[in-house]
């Protein structure tokens, strides 16, 4: 029954990158109530990606290598574990990082950004990247499932 | 988090984002190396998060009270360009991993 914890791992993915896209577009404005609200959105974006991280590293760690990796590789997409998950696992630990310094800098500049534009831009460039990178993560996630999906049809036919 | 200047973050992004891309590629390449790191959590993969949390404190500790830029715009803009390129050296090098030229 391991479907919950990489349901969990998706879900929490996909709301981080839906934290970050958020905290892009409260920056496109600049009042304060904006900055307290981009602030609070990367803070859960934060929050989810770490927690992404934790639920998608005990499934790769304890279920995918025994129970995944081996059909994939042998079915007609081996490429979706050598190439896709490979790339994945590892462009995936950067996220947490840049996350930190995207709410760093809201932490440290963001007092001044209702008058002064060019403090926001920093930030909504670290903030617009997340939210692709974040969101590039799950369409490597579909890819992953399908080369599994298309393990298990090969099985069964 | 307002501890941190925000340049001790971004020398730590760059930091982890490159000890991530290379020793994925040394571990790959050298098995003593994906066994070294194997070896000290059980598995290489969480070896390589503990070290990237590990050296991103360091790094940000170190850096902390560096001054912030008046406009930060370019050290992000920076710190993108390094995520991306060490993203681009991991899926390059694997692609040619399962392609068999390296």
């Amino acid at each position: 029954m391991n479907f919950p914890l990489i349901g969990l791992h998706a879900w929490l993915g996909e709301f981080a990158a839906l934290m970050f896209a958020w905290a892009f577009v409260e920056l496109l404005s600049s009042t304060d109530a904006n900055i307290r609200r981009a602030r609070l959105a990367t803070l859960l974006g934060v929050v989810f990606i770490g927690s992404a991280w934790l639920a998608g590293g005990f499934y790769y760690v304890e279920v995918y290598g025994t129970a995944v990796k081996p059909l994939i590789k042998e079915g007609p997409m081996p490429w979706v574990h050598s190439i896709v998950m490979e790339t994945k696992e590892h462009v995936f630990i950067f996220l947490p990082f840049l996350g930190l310094l995207a709410y760093g800098l809201l932490q440290r500049t963001g007092d001044a950004m209702p008058e002064n534009p060019v403090a926001r831009t920093a930030a909504k460039y670290a903030l617009g990247s997340l939210a692709l990178m974040t969101g590039g993560m799950a369409l490597l996630g579909f890819l992953v499932s399908s080369g599994f999906r298309a393990a298990l049809e090969q099985l069964v036919t | 988090m307002k501890k941190f200047s925000v340049s001790s973050m971004a020398y730590g992004c760059h930091a982890v984002f490159w000890w991530v891309a290379i020793l994925t590629v040394a571990a790959e390449m050298a098995p003593a190396v994906k066994n070294l790191l194997a070896g000290l959590t059980g598995h290489h993969w969480v070896t390589k998060s503990l070290t990237a949390i590990i050296l991103f404190s360091i790094v940000a500790l170190v850096f902390s009270s560096r001054e912030d830029p008046k406009d930060a715009t370019g050290m992000v803009k920076g710190v993108i360009f390094s995520a991306l390129a060490a993203a681009g050296l991991i899926f390059v090098f694997y692609t040619l991993h399962f392609r068999g030229i390296v």
